[in-house]
């Protein structure tokens, strides 16, 4: 094994770690915005591995979408709503941990015999997943999802205003 | 050619040309409920028309969006469920009335969004069409009139996470689905999917991930727990909206997706039974306790979810025959239901069992469309609602699912009962509000139409069922 194998596995494990540390303080900080940074490192830990499954653009676009614009916004969120030391309550005690650890569990142990009796060996790479490619793609047979794409964002874009935006009209009468 | 084409997606465009007029009436702050509801079910009604004519089998756009006798099919329920939707709820009691233009532009454009479901042929596209229809849904709940400061925004929160939550478990399933079978086409996944179910154990785990995302818009346990709270969360007109159309969109996907993976047996086929016998027997026994009346109709609601499984786990023509019919005589009978509740609240307040109390002293007709649309939920004799559960039911019996249907008898024993105590509240019950209510002319219409549909499709089943017929046989015979 290659010097340049052992350093990519290591980074890989790494990744890991980082990913799910990133999660475990998402769910489990008593300061909001500490959730909100470990939900950051969550994202790009997952931008790692997108460059381990061979797309680079992919991953790009994961940190500038995920680690990037949704943190910056879930940032101003936090700030708006909350001082940023404020303590929230976490619910993560008493009932609902005992309701979701075995939810987690059953779901966790039905994937995970799944993937090791069958293993992955049906899931094959999908061919070319340079940008080129996924340009022609969005253009050619993805038309119609690209477009509908748009609808989509303009029908729940007006829905937030109206619901939001609406309220002094509401209260006017 | 380009021109004949475009011919084919008529009802689409309609649809869209509707919801961009309400978008301008909204910026133009058009509020003549008058001009809105002319506007709405011309609309609706040229769109059925199309939807009539363009009747022909063609894949359009790379094979995306595929127009054929099913999808034409269920647009034609949709948009007639639309169009009797209007009609019966003329005037927007429940809605802020500085709200009107947008409520209805919300309606058409997640109308837009089910008729995108029924046609497309290609997973990406699916997805993004629920999303549609699932957005503007989760925008009409919070449009209640003042009267309720706090429960329709709860009900719209929690409408919108669950629906979040359950795309997600569907995009993961579909990652699983691609993965495999490296191709997001249904042609595709017709040819790879029934070899890869035998196989492969992940196969099974996407494909029933994937349909998540269908069966909770379709309401089946357990991914029902949005439904109660949404109804009465929502004012009458928005909740019969989103009881109806948005459960025979996903009732196309469903149907369509279970014949091309052919899962008459096997694991999935399984699943589905099991969510069928929790959907009906946690739908029934949960409405047995209910006072409030759309929140009775949306466990009954979880529970018929159940039944059209059941119709669906026969996996013959005959059986997804009856599925259909049952699915059309359910949106009239809810149609029906609603409309009472709706000519019950000049206010849109909500309707329980108490306020039924002497309504049969107080309006006759309305006390009568309230016992025919029950005892056809209940599924009694003469109504639609017998004839589809027997044909559902006989279609299950001849593939074998004894315990299923046994089940289903069972279930249908027991949900008479709540039906039956709404029927007695009607004619038995005494209250001491004693005014009359009148009934303009085109409301009684509405009621005798609505009483003569839910009767006499009932009785004479034959010309309905040969309607459904050639779709649910293109189902099965598709690839």
């Amino acid at each position: 094994m290659s010097e340049y194998r052992i350093i990519a596995e290591v980074v890989f494990y790494l990744l890991i770690v980082l990913t799910v540390a990133g999660a475990v303080l998402a769910v489990t900080a008593r300061i909001l915005i500490h959730a909100v940074v470990g939900l950051a490192v969550t994202f790009l830990g997952v931008a790692g591995f997108y460059v381990y499954l061979g797309s680079p653009f992919l991953s790009m676009m994961q940190i500038l979408i995920y680690a990037g614009a949704i943190t910056i916004v879930l940032v101003f969120g936090t700030m708006i709503g909350y001082t940023p030391r404020q303590i929230v309550e976490t619910k993560i005690r008493d009932k609902n941990l005992r309701l979701a650890l075995p939810a987690c569990l059953v779901s966790g142990v039905v994937l995970c015999s799944a993937v090791v009796t069958a293993g992955l060996g049906t899931m094959r790479q999908s061919g070319d997943t340079g940008i080129a490619d996924i340009g022609k793609r969005l253009l050619y047979e993805f038309s119609l999802a690209f477009e509908l794409i748009s609808l989509l964002l303009l029908i729940a874009m007006v829905g937030a205003m109206v619901i939001v935006g609406g309220q002094e009209e509401r209260d006017a009468e | 050619m380009m021109f004949e084409k475009g011919f084919l997606i008529l009802p689409e465009i309609i649809v869209i040309g509707a919801a961009a007029f309400f978008f301008g009436a909204a910026m133009g702050k058009v509020r003549s409920a008058t001009i809105l509801l002319a506007a709405g079910s011309s609309a609706a009604l040229a769109a059925l028309g199309s939807a009539v004519a363009t009747f022909s089998r063609h894949g359009l756009l790379f094979g995306v969006y595929q127009i054929d006798v099913v999808s034409q099919t269920f647009k034609i329920i949709i948009l007639g469920g639309l169009l009797l939707i209007l009609l019966c709820t003329p005037r927007l009691r429940g809605i802020t009335s500085a709200f009107s233009a947008e409520y209805f532009l919300f309606l058409f454009s997640g109308c837009v969004g089910l008729c995108l479901m029924t046609s497309t042929a290609e997973l990406m596209t699916m997805i993004l069409s629920i999303e549609i229809a699932s957005y503007a849904f989760y925008v009409l709940v919070p449009l209640r009139s003042k009267r309720y400061e706090r429960e329709p925004f709860e009900a719209g929160i929690k409408y919108m996470f669950f629906g979040g939550a359950a795309t997600a478990l569907t995009l993961y399933g579909m990652s699983y689905l691609y993965g495999m079978a490296r191709s997001t086409y249904l042609s595709n996944l017709a040819r790879e999917l029934p070899v890869l179910l035998a196989a492969e154990p992940l196969a099974v785990i996407g494909l029933v991930l994937f349909l998540v995302g269908i069966c909770f818009k379709l309401g089946l346990a357990p991914l029902h727990y949005w439904m109660p709270d949404a109804f009465t969360g929502a004012a009458h007109e928005t909740a019969c909206a989103i009881a109806t159309l948005p459960k025979v969109a996903a009732l196309c996907l469903l149907l369509r997706i279970f014949a091309l993976a052919s899962t008459s047996d096997g694991t999935v086929a399984l699943v589905f039974g099991t969510m069928a016998v929790l959907s009906m027997s946690i739908g029934n026994l949960s409405a047995l306790g209910q006072r409030d009346i759309k929140r009775l109709l949306a466990y009954s609601g979880i529970a018929h979810a159940g039944y059209l499984v059941v119709g669906m786990l026969a996996s013959s023509s005959v059986g997804m025959a009856a599925v259909i019919y049952y699915a059309v005589g359910y949106v009239v009978m809810l149609v029906a239901c609603f409309f009472v509740l709706y000519q019950l609240a000049p206010h849109g307040e909500n309707i329980t069992i108490e306020d039924l109390h002497g309504l049969a002293r107080r309006s006759p007709l309305l006390a009568v469309t309230l016992t025919v649309a029950a005892i056809g939920l209940a599924g009694i004799p003469p109504t639609i609602g017998f004839t589809g559960k027997f044909l559902m039911f006989a279609a299950a019996l001849k593939h074998g699912w004894y315990i299923m249907v046994g089940f289903a008898i069972v279930n249908v024993c027991i949900a008479a009962f709540y039906y039956l105590r709404l029927i007695r509240a009607v004619y038995t019950g005494v209250s001491e509000r004693a005014e009359r209510i009148t009934l303009p002319f085109h409301t009684a219409v509405s009621a005798v139409s609505l009483i003569g549909a839910i009767v006499v499709a009932g009785i004479v089943p034959r010309p309905l069922f040969e309607n459904v017929l050639p779709a649910a046989t293109s189902l099965l015979a598709r690839f």
